[in-house]
């Protein structure tokens, strides 16, 4: 089978990475034990937990940890037939082969994209054109692939040629100021995503916080990304290209800066790896220059011709960077776990202690010996009994919320939610026995093109809201109970209805589509009321439908 | 010491909490939110409002409100002597007693977009890599009610993001006033919608109880809310169709003077801020005859906006804004041109009746009384009763000021 993403990396990546193993290559191999790992995890969470002398909630029970585990590695809910599948099983150890089972659907690659581009991809006015479906559609092989991250962030860093063969230079795309790519915006981007470090402050000052890191660590990182433009141009005047191409240009002194394609404002360009730095209230004006620089690192030797970004990614990504991994390990356990050890994710610095800081080294050490291996490191994480935990608290932990005690409730993201409401809505196949794919491509639940209207609407979270922000306002929470759209139950309780199910059995399979669960005793009974009292029994099932998907357990993961 | 976002919406979930521990009854939810509405008036708490009438495009000075001998349009004399501007805006004219022009305005920033989001927010676009709130966020988050049965900010036609203050803080946009919100009637009945929501705040508390969570009590809260605005007799401000047609004529049947009548029934409400926007300014082309139709649009609503208030006794707590994203070269206003232009502010007890700031003979450069970005915003917080020097840590942990640092106050606008 072609693997495309292969002869991209080989064609533009210049950059090995000694010692590391690509998972990739050939058949799959035997899969790195995660024994070890998993207790380490949960023996460090004790530890902690044993010092703060707090007690850990309960395993969660097997409905819950279904949802959880869908929703946190493939984004959606489970179909009733899955979830009745699972709930009934006796397997000892289905937890552990579920979690395999979806880090190798093709979901999991699609939900961790969609996580992905929406970082990379910062919702601001220059990137409010920008159609990033390709780029998307090449992470989705990536995190479905699983070269390694490192593989991943050098074929971004690193990125040359037309974006419509190579979407990883939307990494640079999603970077401009407005029309050109902007070095400081690159930089920020990195310094944020990949290292986990807070710099944008840097840009204009020293930073604020941290003292021995300055603007010219910032600038240091940036000259690395002084050469990179778009260089496609259009094919008629005033009209845009059909495609960027993004390429690093010679370093030939220039009169006025202007460049095809961009280059740097109106000032004049420093010649090699290095940078102006622009002054932080006249863009024009220069206020001095940065050599390439590693962040806390040496000046590498470096030509005075581009290319200069190859040298940056191998630094950046090697096993020796002190920030690569940990960054990755922390926004993982964050997403799994709905808190970091260090938090805000993106803000690690010597006044900002992890949570747990052997536990994060250990696992940022595993990931790099595992060749950043993203399923391996979910698949850590997903088994040990600190994932495992109910997200209710009991007494003796109920204050804590650093330590893991129990899980997090968090929420939804938009596209979790589009996916799941179109799952339980639309192409419910438990009861008929249907061969819907639940959530495929939302077709079936909305008509086309109201996937990115939804999104738009019920994406309201914004920079450094964490996971359990709700975000939503009344706009959302109106649209959820009232637009025509939302009601539209009309495929499943028409299944119900003429399949003759007994208002309780009606009930069950209501749960098992939207809650991954069976009622309990109470729920059945005061459902089952409410729907005797209906003359048409079909409306009954419509407001139960109602009632599920507008709950606080449908938009949390618990 | 600095107040942390995060740490205030906690403090605000538990102050909702205490007030959102329900009975299971329908009507109990309501009664309960309808005693905040009851104590709030009876403390007297009574926050200023602002109405901001946003030009997208750039509206021509040299058409408006500078306008300049040999200029394509008349001067006109107003309401207050000495002061003159355009003859397509005599009803306004007639109202400059409630207004300041200033025209001094100069702010650097030429590009539609970046303008937008600078005259919006206060700072320039990508400063530090961060997303400013808007003006309306911003007043929304520091003078709105957070138990308020309406949005505290609406939006009549879109606006720029609430950026690091988040989504509480954000708009509710309304595109086509005569229609109001939207998703405001139920799918079904609404006492079959009260019966299910009944149920559903029921299975809601439970899951509250045993799991103790943030975003489930938000959740819960929300859809709390959300009933109650279907039921709120304040949603009927969103109803224009409501003013008596006297009212309605005097407003006029377009769109921007129905954003202004709606404007004037949510602050009449209680809602701090609303935003009504008219696009069209972009006068490449020559201002005078775009800008001659344009002013007919705004001449009668917003004059009949202003003396509404002032008859309703709401125009010395609401301050109205008059501006767009920048100005336009002088002459024949055909180019963007943010170095010397005009804003108009009106009621919100300011000192009015005047003109601030004057600009050459060309209209070229301001001569006296020049405001900044910083300074126009500064003099708005102020007029609002906001303090612009306050720091707001955003949730990444940064401090960032209302208004950027170095901002003069325009003091002629205070008595």
């Amino acid at each position: 089978m072609p693997i495309p993403w292969r002869q991209v990396l080989a064609a533009v990546t210049a950059v090995a990475v000694a010692g590391v193993a690509s998972a990739a290559d050939g058949e799959a191999p035997a899969q790195r034990d995660i024994k070890p790992v998993v207790q380490r995890i949960d023996q460090e969470i004790q530890k902690k937990l044993d010092e703060a002398k707090l007690k850990p909630s309960p395993r969660t029970d097997d409905a819950e940890f279904l949802r959880r585990a869908y929703l946190d590695i493939t984004g959606k809910i489970p179909s009733a037939d899955k979830a009745r599948a699972f709930l009934d099983s006796q397997e000892a150890d289905k937890r552990a082969k579920l979690i395999d089972e979806l880090l190798a659907s093709p979901d999991y690659g699609r939900h961790f994209a969609i996580i992905w581009r929406t970082m990379l991809v910062k919702r601001d006015e220059a990137n409010r054109t920008l159609n990033s479906r390709g780029f998307q559609d090449w992470l989705t092989e990536q995190f479905n692939q699983n070269p390694g991250w490192h593989k991943t962030v050098q074929a971004m860093l690193t990125a040359e040629g037309e974006t419509d063969k190579n979407p990883a230079g939307f990494f640079f795309l999603a970077n401009r100021d407005m029309t050109r790519l902007d070095p400081a915006k690159i930089t920020g981007t990195t310094f944020n995503l990949f290292l986990g470090v807070q710099m944008q402050c840097a840009e204009c000052h020293n930073h604020p916080f941290v003292s021995e890191w300055k603007q010219s660590d910032f600038w240091g990182l940036a000259a690395f990304f002084g050469r990179v433009r778009d260089t496609a141009t259009p094919a008629r005047a005033n009209q845009p290209p059909a495609t960027a191409n993004i390429a690093e240009t010679a370093a030939t002194a220039s009169k006025t800066g202007k460049r095809p394609g961009g280059g740097f404002g109106g000032r004049p360009m420093p010649t090699g790896a290095t940078i102006a730095i622009p002054s932080a209230t006249d863009p024009n004006k220069v206020v001095g220059s940065a050599k390439a620089k590693f962040f806390e690192g040496e000046e590498p030797k470096l030509g005075s011709q581009p290319p200069y970004r190859p040298a940056v990614a191998e630094w950046l990504t090697s096993a020796e960077n002190k920030y690569f991994a940990k960054a990755a390990v922390n926004r993982m356990w964050a997403h799994l776990l709905g808190r970091g050890f260090v938090n805000p994710v993106e803000d690690m610095n010597h006044d900002n202690e992890p949570s747990h800081p052997e536990l994060l080294q250990a696992l940022a050490k595993e990931f790099g010996a595992s060749g950043f291996d993203l399923k391996h490191l979910i698949r850590c994480i997903c088994n040990s009994e600190t994932y495992q935990r109910s997200s209710a608290p009991i007494a003796e932990n109920k204050d804590d919320d650093k330590l893991f005690s129990h899980q997090t409730v968090k929420v939804m993201s938009a596209e979790s939610l589009y996916d799941s409401l179109t799952a339980a809505m639309g192409s419910e196949p438990s009861v008929g026995g249907g061969g819907g794919r639940p959530g495929g491509g939302g077709q079936r639940g909305f008509a086309g093109g109201a996937r990115e209207q939804f999104v738009r609407f019920f994406d309201t979270r914004e920079e450094g809201d964490d996971a359990s922000d709700s975000g939503h306002g009344i706009p959302q929470f109106l649209r959820l109970m009232n637009s025509a759209q939302l009601n539209r139950t009309t495929t499943l309780v028409n299944r119900l209805a003429k399949e003759g199910l007994s208002h309780d059995k009606a009930i069950e399979a209501m749960y098992l589509s939207t809650l991954s669960r069976r009622p309990t005793p109470t729920e059945a009974e005061k459902l089952g009321a409410y729907v005797a009292k209906q003359a048409d029994p079909k409306k009954g099932y419509d407001g139960v439908m109602w009632i599920l998907l507008n709950s606080a357990e449908f938009m949390c993961i618990r | 010491m600095l107040r942390s976002r995060d740490t205030l919406t906690r403090r605000e979930a538990l102050k909702l909490s205490a007030a959102g521990v329900l009975g299971a009854s329908v009507s109990g939810w309501f009664d309960t939110l309808a005693s905040h509405a009851a104590d709030a008036a009876a403390q007297g708490v009574k926050h200023k409002s602002c109405i901001l009438l946003w030009m997208n495009g750039g509206p021509a000075q040299s058409h408006t409100f500078d306008l300049k001998e040999g200029g394509e349009y008349k001067a006109i004399d107003t309401s207050v002597p000495g002061i003159k501007i355009s003859e397509n805006l005599p009803k306004v004219a007639q109202q400059m007693q409630h207004c300041s022009i200033l025209r001094g305005m100069s702010t650097g920033e030429g590009s539609h977009g970046r303008a937008r989001y600078l005259m919006h927010t206060g700072y320039r676009q990508g400063f530090g890599g961060v997303s400013y709130p808007t003006l309306g966020s911003i007043v929304s988050a520091e003078l709105g009610d957070p138990d308020f049965e309406l949005p505290n900010f609406v939006s009549v036609g879109g606006t720029v993001s609430s950026g690091y203050l988040g989504p509480r803080y954000s708009a509710l946009v309304v595109n086509d006033p005569s229609r109001g919100v939207e998703n405001l009637k139920p799918a079904t009945e609404l006492a079959e919608l009260d019966e299910r929501a009944k149920l559903l705040d029921e299975f809601n508390q439970q899951l509250l109880d045993r799991f103790q969570a943030n975003p489930i009590e938000a959740q819960q809260k929300g859809y709390q809310r959300a009933v109650a605005l279907m039921h709120s007799a304040k949603a009927k401000a969103f109803e224009i169709d409501q003013e008596p047609a006297s009212v309605k004529s005097a407003y006029g049947s377009g769109r921007f003077g129905q954003g202004c009548l709606l404007a004037r029934r949510l602050v009449e409400t209680g809602v701090p801020f609303v935003e009504v926007s008219l696009g069209g300014w972009d006068t490449h082309g020559g201002a005078a005859a775009p800008v001659k139709r344009l002013s007919e649009q705004i001449d009668a609503p917003w004059a009949a906006l202003l003396s509404d208030l002032k008859a309703r006794g709401l125009l010395d707590t609401t301050l109205v804004i008059w501006m767009g994203e920048f100005g336009r070269s002088p002459g024949k206003g055909t180019n963007h041109y943010p170095r010397a232009w005009s804003t108009v502010l009106c009621g919100g007890g300011l000192k009015t009746g005047q003109v601030i700031g004057r600009t050459d003979k060309a209209g070229g450069s301001v001569e006296d009384g020049k405001v900044g970005v910083a300074d126009f915003m500064a003099t708005v917080c102020k007029a609002l009763g906001i303090d612009p020097e306050k720091q707001i840590v955003s949730k990444s942990n940064r401090p960032f000021r209302i208004v950027d640092k170095g901002a003069k106050i325009v003091n002629g606008l205070f008595a």
